[in-house]
Parts: structure tokens; sequence; C-alpha cells
């Protein structure tokens, strides 16, 4: 299909796609999900099988064994090289990039039909033929969670982020709940908005696993889209104040590279008045603190958003 | 800016300004707004020793919050309401946790990581 064909297709697709498309969907939605690619993680076929080593489609299962993994979302971006995206403590506006541009219709959700869920119908997705819409208290398959954020047409005029945030954070609850259906729509409404589809990788890499310490530090070097940066020892600015030089502050081990959308958050919760610092922002706190202190801080702010393993 | 007079409100108001505020802080704190959330942040305290100081710590009265859908709401609730239902209100932080619902999750955590090794106790 010619490249003018299918973007007419995905105006068609703007043009008459439901805000609330999701509540449409047939419940065994999930069989007709059919990942066609492989991507990063994906897992391969066991030894001793013929088809040894082959990708195939499932639940990458960290640690090989865990029942209680959150099932991964794989994204598959043909024009995302290593390097084309510069380090970036700043934030980066693709809208306004003649860089590669994300297409969230890559991402594919995968569903593992070995745990209950799947193609004859996913335990999740009981709620989306229905009239009621769920809220806080309904329970799906041991979890929960409410309807999608609403994800506007056009581009919102103050911080985008903050709905993009909430959706990358609603379909880490619906996967929770092994809806994948419901996600897979949700993806689809996201990615009828140009604004939101640019930002994909922003919302794929917020539901990164927690990874280990050496793994975010060796991730510094590997510029990744919908990552960031993040001086995890000592916020820099603090380390520029105390007449710290650059060479130091950069050096190995003092940063990590984290997803965007969790480097939001944390940089926030450092200047949130805090009850258990008497009222003080985490920030404010630290300022006359040792080096170890900041250090801690900084490790347990890694851990409690999710970006570190414990 | 006009400052609250909150001595003559009833508990109820009190409550529905609580609800009002934390709903405000919470879509500031996810715009990063964060000037905004640190004036909120000392309006809803005052609130909070309002209630406390009330005939029976009137802080109880924030338990119909615990299951508000918005989380930030749930968590200021819970936050304002440790020392009156520990247990319940520990309960409803760990649930923000648990339904990764962010950023109040991480600032939930932080909650019950000071209060588990002693650094916090709420009054």
């Amino acid at each position: 299909m010619g490249a003018r064909m299918n973007a007419w297709l995905q105006q068609q697709q703007r043009r008459f796609m439901r805000a609330d498309a999701w509540r449409y969907l047939r419940p065994d939605v999930g069989r007709y999900l059919a990942p066609e690619r492989k991507w990063e993680g994906q897992p391969r076929i066991a030894a001793g099988s013929p088809d040894a080593g082959q990708f195939t489609f499932g639940t990458q299962d960290e640690e090989g064994n865990s029942g209680r993994d959150h099932e991964r979302v794989y994204i598959y971006t043909p024009r995302d090289a290593v390097g084309e995206q510069g380090d970036a403590d700043e934030e980066d506006d693709d809208e306004n990039s003649s860089g590669p541009v994300n297409h969230l219709d890559e991402i594919v959700v995968v569903a593992d039909r070995n745990r209950g869920g799947g193609a004859e119908g996913e335990p999740g997705e009981d709620w989306i033929n229905s009239s009621e819409r769920p809220g806080i208290g309904h329970n799906s398959n041991g979890a929960e969670f409410e309807p999608p954020p609403e994800i506007p047409e056009t581009k919102p005029s103050r911080s985008p982020s903050a709905v993009l945030r909430a959706a990358a954070s609603w379909i880490a609850r619906a996967l929770a709940a092994r809806a994948f259906g419901a996600v897979s729509a949700f993806i689809g409404i996201l990615n009828a908005r140009s604004w939101a589809r640019a930002k994909a990788h922003e919302v794929v890499t917020s539901l990164d696993p927690p990874r280990s310490m050496k793994e975010l530090e060796d991730a510094v070097g590997m510029p990744r889209r919908g990552t960031e940066l993040h001086h995890h020892k000592m916020e820099q600015h603090v380390s520029k104040q105390r007449g710290i030089p650059q060479s130091e502050i950069d050096a190995p081990g003092n940063r990590v590279r984290i997803p965007t959308f969790k480097h939001y958050d944390i940089t926030a919760w450092y200047q949130r008045p805090n009850d258990g610092l008497g009222g003080l922002t985490p920030r404010q706190y630290l300022a006359d603190k040792p080096a170890e202190e900041h250090a801690r801080i900084g490790r347990e702010a890694l851990i409690l958003f999710e970006v570190l393993k414990p | 800016m006009k400052r609250m007079d909150i001595s003559n409100q009833t508990v109820t108001q009190l409550v529905e300004q609580f609800v009002a505020l934390s709903l405000a802080q919470g879509e500031a704190l996810v715009e990063g707004r964060m000037a905004t959330v640190n004036r909120l942040y000392w309006k809803i305290d005052a609130l909070k020793k309002e209630m406390k100081a009330r005939d029976g710590d009137q802080r109880r009265a924030l338990h119909v919050l615990y299951s508000h859908p918005d989380p930030h709401v749930r968590m200021e609730a819970a936050g304002a309401t440790l020392a009156v239902f520990p247990e319940e209100a520990r309960a409803v932080l760990q649930r923000i946790i648990d339904r990764h619902e962010f950023p109040q999750a991480g600032h939930a955590g932080f909650t019950l990581l000071y209060l588990s090794d002693g650094r916090y106790v709420p009054e």
C-alpha cells in the first residue's frame, strides 16, 4: 500500500473513530490481535524444540518463572535507531522535530494465554460491551481499573503530557487487570490523535518494569526515545551549587537512564512539601545534608516510583 | 489572595474544601505547576489543623474520602487521618501503590516507608 493511501486511511480512521470506541469491542477481541513482528525482549522458543530460538509471542517472564510480572507492551519502531535521539535531560518535542516519528500502531500488546486470560474470554474485558462502566471498586480478575481517560482530539494547550501520563497510568492498570482488548482499543484511540501518537515512546517507556541499578546505569550510554538521564545520587542543580565540576556530576555511576514520565514524577516529588519531612520538600530537607543522604533518598525515589528493582 | 476563613465552617464544608483543594493539587502536580502544589499544600494543612482542633478530632470525617475516585484525594485523606485510623489509612495508601496510580503511588510509598522505619510519626 502506498504511503499516500496509508495516510488517507489513517485520516479516515481519525475522522470516524469514536472517542469511546473501546466500549463497542467484542469481548474476544484479543484473539484478533495478531503480533507480527519481533521486539526487544520478545521471548524465544525454548531449546529442545525444532523451532528453538525462533521468536514467539507471549508475556516476557522476568527471572523466568514469576507469575506476577506485568504483561509487557512491546514496541517496534523501524526508524528508532539508537543514536538518532540525543541524550535528553531536556524534554524533546517530536512535533517540531524532523527526526523519526513514533507510531502507536506499532505497539502490540502481548497477551499471555496460559494464565487464564486469552482468546476465549479475557476476564478483564467483560465490561467492554457493558453499558455499565466500571469505577473504583470494579474488580476485574483481581485487579481494579476505571474507564480510560479522555484523550482530546487536539493537543491540550496546557500540559499535554499530563493527559498522556494519565493514559500511561491507565494502560498499566488495565494490563494488570489483563484487559488486553481494552488496552488495544485505547491505543487505537491514542493512535488516532496525532499529538498523542507523537509521544508514543514516552507512553511506552513509562510501562517499563523496574530494572537493576546496573541496567539503568548501563543504559546511560544507549540513547532511547522516551527516556531521560537522571542524576540519582544528587540532583544536578544541587551539585552545581556545591561547586562540583560538571565532569564529576556526569561521571559514570552518577546518572541513570529512566522513563521520561517517571523522571517528571520524581522531579515533582523532590519539590512537593512532605508530611514525613515536617512540611519541607525533599529538596529543602536535603539542602544541608551530606552526599550519602542525597544518594539514599535518590535510591529510595527510584524504587518507590518503580524504576529500580528493590 | 483572599485568606480562607475556616473557623466558622461546618465539618461538612471543611470536607468539601478538602476535596476541592486536593483535586486542584493533584491536577497541578501532574502538570508540574509546583508553586501551586506548594500553595495548596499549606491550605490543606490549615484545614487538617482546623479539623483536628474541633471537638473529637474531626479529621475522622475525612474517612468518607477513602473511596473517592481520584487517587490524590484518597492519598491526601489517608495522609490526614494516619493518626486517627492508622490501619485503614495505611491500607488506602498501600492500595494506591498496588493500583500503580502514579504519581501518587510514589508519594504514598514514601509515606509508608517513613512510617515503617519511624522517620515519620503522624500526630
